[in-house]
């Protein structure tokens, strides 16, 4: 019993863990879609343009991503798969 | 002091591309599908990078810097973002997004580094640095800096990028500004996508049939439209109730409150095309100009500016494009012919250029962009090579003689292979790979289309006609180099209709003809004309020129060397397979001629489409 509940405790907290990691973490990123709905009654749609900075970085880079680069880079090792073409059927979705 | 080389790439999402410039100048682009021969191919551009490097005469490592198109963290945050906004809906689709972006693609600069270092077989330390634009940066650095004009508004328009769906610019000599922009889930490439998928055809690749299908309906369902899917404000931004749409969230574009919207299920391919779905088609195609319109006019009136450019896929709408040109409300207009994200990977090693090592910029009258003839090119020598290889029959004749001969093959009616020169960048064929024919004859539009690129007869075909002549043919003295605008033909050479053709509908109206150039004049009297010049294409001018001597007629068809859900030709190779698995009659590679009949009956394909799949 110790043994199937260690088992599953141990499971589980693998598939929970960085699932309520990451879902904080998202959370706390964006929540920019919540606020568009169309108003009839505004003049215009248009929204402030983020500045670009010229230092030509892949901003997002820092911070927060080094946890996703490391899963990305534990994970690429064993898989290039991202560029299969299966997966690269990305027409219906915005991949 | 040596030059200094600036590799773009994009890709890993549709149309992947390379590009190379020096000093600036643009040396050589080619997107990876003409190599790779997969449609729209989105895998990392290595046939089309090693062809950049080797035109411009480099090694890798040459190179200042490396510059790819867009920021994938930002797309990334973007992903998560939308998630949490409809989750738990649109979980599968996340899931699968997480498995590609968590396979690699999150850590896009080392991917893009152990690519190219195994592609050059050298060490990732010895790569120049690699650097990223924004999506939408790239494509207004794709339109601005390549086009004639010092100081210039830019509207980018697509489906999505990062966040951005529709940006607006300040270009002024060798930078560009941000003025403002509309976000995603909020697109008009996303909008005009979901209406592709609803009738039937691909997203990302269909769009351009349902610009066609256009003008066979009627827009009856603009109110509709406007009053369930879209707020347009008087400055041409706009807003979509995101409820009728599942691109967010799903594997497909529409939701089921779309359907019930229309009382339709989507068209699948197979189906037959209904009058509902080109009346669908044209009022989905007045809105995007409806938008298009208003925001150029509000940009003009904000900023005062006579110029204008465009990019994203938005703006390979060409009937929106002639709409906008007759609306005169820029003094000139230039429209990126690789306005898709493939030209983005220029505009990204222009951005690097100009922005990020703030170089001084040298405007050229016509344009940077020499004709789009941006691809490979193959000599005499290489295809003879070839073709004795495989024991065709050709004969080889100088460029007068090839002109003649060819002029008057078409006057026959025959159809013909164009091999000319370097191979274009973008998705339109400027002469450079075409297939040609005479366009006086009425049933030349149902032949190419049905037993040439074994595609739906409703399509129509465009003519390329001398930049001097234009205003022979169509309403515009403006020159069109890129075939990126839509042109009413002029009433003087337009035929009478009686009364009975003019009750036809839909597809019916292909059978009456419309004017003493049947086979690229669509229904509704308008052309996408392509105009040559001697600058930038002198062999295509002469012919046209020679065809024109001899029969009057100021113009040809031009139509891409491909079928159906194949890539433009590229090589002398992909040229010949294409040649023998259609009835096209001749074939014209560079100075090679190939008659079809003369050719051993052995190397004909009979299925055309078992290497393509249909798009």
């Amino acid at each position: 019993m110790l043994v199937f509940y260690s088992s599953l405790a141990k499971k589980t907290s693998y598939l929970l863990l960085p699932i309520l990691i990451m879902l904080a973490i998202f959370i706390r990123i964006y929540r920019r879609l919540d606020v568009k709905r169309i108003n009839r009654f505004c003049k215009s749609y248009r929204e402030k343009s983020t500045k670009i900075p010229n230092n030509f970085q892949s901003e997002g880079e820092e911070g927060l991503m080094i946890l996703f680069k490391l899963c990305a880079f534990i994970k690429r090792k064993k898989d290039k798969s991202f560029q299969s073409s299966e997966l690269q059927d990305s027409l219906y979705t915005m991949w | 002091m040596s030059a200094t080389y600036i590799l773009g790439i994009s890709a890993f999402y549709h149309d992947s591309a390379a590009a190379i410039i020096k000093d600036g100048e643009i040396i050589a682009a080619a997107q990876e599908e003409r190599f790779s021969r997969k449609k729209h191919d989105s895998s990392f551009p290595k046939s089309a990078i090693q062809f950049c490097t080797s035109q411009a005469g480099i090694k890798i490592d040459d190179c200042k810097a490396i510059v790819y198109y867009e920021k994938p963290l930002l797309v990334f945050k973007r992903i998560v973002s939308n998630f949490i906004s409809t989750s738990p809906r649109g979980s599968r689709s996340f899931i699968k997004a997480m498995k590609i972006w968590f396979g690699g693609k999150i850590y896009l600069r080392d991917i893009l580094k152990t690519e190219l270092a195994s592609l050059y077989s050298i060490s990732p330390y010895m790569l120049p640095e690699v650097l990223f634009t924004k999506h939408h940066q790239s494509h207004a650095a794709s339109a601005f800096y390549p086009s004639p004009f010092e100081k210039a508004v830019i509207l980018c328009m697509d489906g999505v990028g990062e966040w951005a769906t529709t940006s607006t610019w300040i270009g002024n000599h060798n930078k560009i500004k941000p003025l403002w922009e509309i976000s995603f889930p909020h697109s008009l490439g996303l909008l005009y996508s979901a209406f592709t998928y609803y009738c039937g055809f691909k997203v990302n690749s269909g769009e351009y049939k349902l610009m066609g299908l256009a003008p066979y309906g009627e827009p009856k369902y603009i109110k509709k439209i406007k009053e369930n899917l879209i707020d347009i404000k008087d400055d041409g931004t706009f807003r979509l109730d995101i409820s009728y749409f599942k691109y967010h969230r799903g594997f497909q574009m529409t939701s089921r409150k779309f359907h019930k919207l229309f009382e339709e299920v989507p068209r699948t391919s197979e189906k037959e095309i209904t009058q509902f779905h080109m009346d669908l088609a044209a009022s989905i195609q007045v809105i995007t100009e409806e938008i298009v319109i208003k925001i150029a006019k509000n940009l003009q009136k904000e900023t005062g500016l006579k110029k204008l450019c465009l990019a994203g896929g938005v703006a390979l709408n060409c009937v929106a494009n002639g709409k906008l040109i007759e609306e005169r409300i820029f003094d000139d207009i230039w429209i990126q012919p690789a306005s898709g994200d493939a030209g983005s990977a220029l505009g990204a090693a222009l951005a690097c250029w100009y922005e990020y090592f703030n170089k001084q910029r040298t405007i050229n009258e016509d344009d940077s962009m020499k004709g789009s003839y941006l691809g490979p090119a193959y000599s005499n020598v290489q295809i003879h090579n070839y073709l004795d290889e495989i024991q065709a029959e050709y004969q080889f004749l100088s460029d007068d003689k090839l002109i003649s001969t060819i002029s008057d093959l078409l006057d026959e009616g025959k159809i013909i292979g164009w091999f000319n020169g370097r191979m274009e960048f973008g998705p339109r064929a400027l002469g450079g790979r075409s297939i040609l024919g005479d366009p006086r004859n009425k049933s030349m539009q149902s032949i190419m289309n049905l037993k040439i690129k074994y595609r739906e007869s409703f399509r129509p075909f465009a003519p390329s006609i001398l930049e001097e002549d234009i205003s022979n043919y169509f309403n515009t003295n403006k020159k069109s180099p890129y075939m990126l605008v839509v042109s009413s033909l002029i009433d003087q050479i337009k035929l009478t209709i009686n009364e009975s053709d003019m009750k036809l509908f839909g597809i019916n109206k292909l059978k009456v003809p419309k004017s003493i150039i049947p086979a690229v004049t669509h229904v509704d009297y308008s052309a996408r004309v392509q105009t040559v010049n001697m600058k930038t294409n002198p062999k295509f001018y002469k012919l046209i020129s020679k065809f024109k001597e001899s029969t009057g007629c100021k113009c040809l068809i031009n139509t891409s060397f491909n079928v159906r859900g194949e890539p433009i030709v590229c090589s002398p190779q992909d040229a010949f397979r294409c040649f023998m698995r259609t009835e096209m009659d001749a074939l014209a590679l560079e100075n090679h001629l190939l008659i079809k009949k003369n050719q051993k009956k052995e190397k004909l394909i009979e299925n055309w489409n078992q290497d393509f799949q249909e798009d």
